[in-house]
């Protein structure tokens, strides 16, 4: 089976404009939280979210381009130019481009053009809506814009699977470069969701932390004052290659991406099976895809959204799957407690994350961490402060809507 | 590894099964009247929508109060498939182990109709309104979610959004779970419905303008795959064999180009497709059944690039309306047929006497996505 390696990675998300001031803002322990910006939040239970500050779409498409598409798509297309400029990627002939995939997914759609239009529609009628409705808010138009964008020919399409959306997109170009199908792919995952709509409709499930008057500390997974998630928006790609191609042009190999594993709950739309049996399955799946045995993991970048029961479910998860190493140096932390959640793009976030932490030897912690859930007792979650560790193998969850479940496995690239 | 495809379902614009479907190629079922859309703002609106349904016969009366019209149909698409391939005894799954089997479904826009409603209660009454229990539906993979809670399948669970071509990226996927051994068995299909929202956003964007005989059409479908090794181990029916498969894209030769018909893409996918199964042609191409005419062109043109002219090309599906995610599935779905029903083969012009032994299957999006498969002619006719 081909190997697959990690050589760029991009990112945009509450805490950074791109992954490395995105990754140094995690070590630094800062919170991306704060009260809404982009909508009058006066209204809503929850009114803080973590967004993308200051983003301006005409860095990636020209000023009267803009309207063609959705906030969405621009976030996936500006982190898609880092990972592949970082990754000095540069395919040249057409059988090269016709070889490289491009898989982005995304939990909702261009939710935020289709509430502008709706609301155009519900106020003056239908004649008023912009023609390009349809294309600035379809699912599978952040992958096509980035194909565009870099003239990528092969495969191209969105895998949506709610919050584990970029996990999965990661997950199958890794397979479909292990198969031969494609020899290089940039995948990940986008969200723009902080409107009206997905936050009011989260805010109805309760599903959201109210600590409006606290945004930094709001999200707090595993800590016993958690009161849900932290909504957020952003985009994360990473830049995958055939390893023997990657090293004979000379890539800088960030990691090494060697399992993947998905199952599904098949128990509740919203909530995690119990004992989070789904997300155990999914992790077993790829740790047995990576052939490596649970002890030799060092790291485990948790799903960790902050809510009262998934957070512990996953905890119960994850010390079925690793036995004894689960409170014996296996570090654990959620770095959704300074980002918020990404929704369908916190699993790629999460994913760079995960391969700068093996690249830089440096973990991302969990913060807000100040008084620990009883069921976190033993675990190593890397309270509050960032910290200097070799990861040679780490795994990192994303579990949706619907019972979805997707693990990665990373490894440091020898 | 070769998979089989051991069982479809298909819910279409002619009525629920292949009966209907056959009948509808062969033009002895009408469709029937658009009832879908508030016709004091849709007037004339050029729908082909499902007749007569009644999610309650294949879901039963209770337990899908909070499904739309999406899920409805998945879930009994995919109930019916299950039970083509008789993997269904009792009301549940008998096909042995659960967590090996993946759910791949594909859709192009989901649940339009219930972002719309949901946003209408944040629009026009207030945010607290918006219903808790249905606002998880506005999620693109609910559908799917909700068709692994009820068949109580615990493998991999996705939905692709690739246009008019996601169902065969999701074949794809399927494949690649079943060959890596991850999953035994594979749903793959998907589904799309008529909505107030997307009506609207095709009639701004003038297709119907363009294309006179354009309609927009709905439905769902799964087809059940698995190794073909484990199939005839168990004696199951194949209906065919998936031989080889590929997607490409193409980019429009302009930015600002929205919409574009490739038979460029078509043919690399085809060619990849051919390549993969170790073959060079096959006795005849079957096309999507596109709504619109240069989509078709596109499709007929790149299968001409790779094979020639002399190879057949049928398009029993033409006149089921465009489905956009549905339609690659009412079209897959009509070339089973055709491997087996003489009548079919007549009535869309390839020659009712010799059955075809392979198929290229071609689908093409319209943002430059196509997708293609080879089908080989498997033993049994399609079940019912």
């Amino acid at each position: 089976m081909r190997r697959v390696v990690i050589t760029g990675v991009g990112a945009v998300s509450p805490n950074g404009q791109s992954a490395e001031e995105s990754f140094r803002s995690l070590l630094r322990g800062e919170s991306g939280i704060d009260r809404i910006t982009l909508f009058d939040p006066e209204s809503f239970a929850s009114q803080i979210a973590g967004e993308v500050k200051g983003f301006d779409p005409e860095t990636v498409v020209e000023k009267k381009r803009v309207r063609e598409g959705s906030r969405f798509i621009h976030l996936a297309m500006k982190a898609a130019d880092e990972a592949v400029k970082n990754s000095g990627f540069a395919p040249a002939t057409e059988e090269e481009l016709n070889r490289v995939g491009t898989y982005i997914g995304v939990g909702f759609c261009g939710i935020e053009v289709f509430e502008q239009n709706h609301r155009v529609y519900l106020e003056r009628g239908p004649r008023r809506i912009s023609p390009y409705f349809i294309p600035a808010t379809i699912s599978n138009l952040a992958a096509g814009q980035v194909s565009m964008q870099h003239g990528f020919r092969g495969p191209s399409y969105c895998v949506t699977s709610a919050c584990s959306s970029g996990g999965h997109s990661i997950g199958e170009a890794f397979v479909a470069i292990q198969r031969g199908v494609i020899d290089a792919a940039v995948a990940g995952g986008t969200e723009a969701a902080v409107t009206p709509m997905g936050v009011g409709g989260f805010a109805a499930m309760r599903a959201l932390s109210k600590r409006n008057d606290a945004p930094k500390s709001a999200s707090r997974p595993f800590d016993r004052g958690r009161d849900g998630f932290v909504i957020a928006e952003g985009a994360a790609i990473v830049m995958l290659e055939e390893r023997e191609s990657a090293i004979h042009r000379g890539a800088t190999i960030l990691a090494e991406i060697v399992g993947y594993g998905a199952s599904s709950d098949a128990y509740h739309l919203t909530q995690p099976s119990p004992g989070g049996e789904g997300g155990a399955r999914a992790m077993k799946a790829a740790i047995q895809d990576a052939k490596i045995d649970p002890s030799e993991f060092d790291y485990v970048n948790a799903h960790g959204t902050s809510t009262p029961t998934g957070d512990i479910q996953e905890l119960m998860a994850i010390a079925s799957v690793f036995g004894s190493r689960a409170k014996n140096g296996l570090m654990v932390s959620s770095t959704k407690s300074m980002t918020g959640h990404l929704l369908g793009a916190a699993g790629a976030l999460e994913a760079v994350i995960t391969t700068l932490t093996i690249a830089r030897g440096m973990v991302a912690p969990t913060i807000n961490l100040e008084d620990p859930a009883e069921e976190a007792e033993g675990f190593d979650l890397v309270p509050n402060e960032a910290r200097e560790a070799r990861v040679r193998v780490a795994i990192s969850n994303s579990f949706g809507f619907g019972g979805t479940n997707v693990s990665l496995v990373f490894k440091e690239h020898s | 590894m070769t998979i089989a495809i051991v069982g479809l379902s298909a819910i279409h614009p002619f009525g629920v099964g292949l009966e209907s479907l056959r009948e509808g190629i062969l033009g002895r079922a009408s469709l029937a009247e658009p009832a879908l859309l508030p016709s004091d703002q849709f007037p004339n609106a050029r729908t082909n929508e499902v007749p007569d349904w009644d999610p309650n016969r294949y879901l039963g009366a209770k337990g899908h109060r909070h499904f739309d019209r999406l899920t409805r149909f998945l879930a009994s698409a995919a109930q019916l498939a299950l039970q083509s391939a008789s993997l269904r005894e009792d009301g549940a799954y008998s096909g042995g182990d659960p967590s090996k089997v993946a759910l791949l479904s594909a859709t192009a826009y989901g649940s339009l109709d219930e972002i719309a409603e949901q946003n209408r209660i944040a629009e026009l009454e207030d945010p607290r309104y918006i219903n808790p229990t249905r606002f998880p539906n506005t999620v693109i993979n609910a559908a799917a979610g909700y068709v692994s809670i009820r068949e109580g399948f615990t493998g991999p669970n996705a939905t692709l959004v690739n246009g008019r071509t996601g169902l065969l990226s999701a074949l794809g996927l399927a494949r690649g779970f079943i060959e890596s051994g991850e999953v035994h068995r594979a749903l793959v299909g998907g589904g799309e419905v008529v909505s107030d929202a997307l009506y609207l956003g095709l009639e701004l964007s003038g297709a119907f303008e363009v294309e006179p005989e354009f309609r927009l059409s709905e439905g769902a479908g799964f087809f059940i795959l698995e190794a073909a090794s484990e199939a005839e181990a168990r004696d199951a029916k194949i209906l065919a064999r998936l031989r080889g498969e590929r997607t490409a894209f193409e980019p429009p030769e302009e930015d600002a180009q929205l919409y574009h018909p490739s038979a460029k893409a078509v043919s690399r996918a085809l060619r990849g497709a051919l390549a993969d199964a170790g073959l060079e042609s096959v006795d005849a191409v079957v096309l999507s059944g596109q709504g619109f005419d240069v989509y078709r062109e596109a499709e007929r043109k790149g299968a001409v690039e790779i094979l020639g002219g002399s190879v057949p090309i049928v398009d029993p599906s033409a006149g089921f309306g465009e489905a956009f995610a549905a339609s690659p599935i009412f079209a897959l779905s009509s070339a089973t047929l055709l491997f087996h029903d003489a009548e079919v083969r007549e009535a869309v012009g390839l020659g009712g006497d010799a059955p075809p032994n392979t198929l290229a299957f071609v689908a093409l999006g319209h943002e430059g996505h196509a997708g293609a498969l080879i089908l080989e002619r498997g033993p049994h006719a399609w079940c019912g």
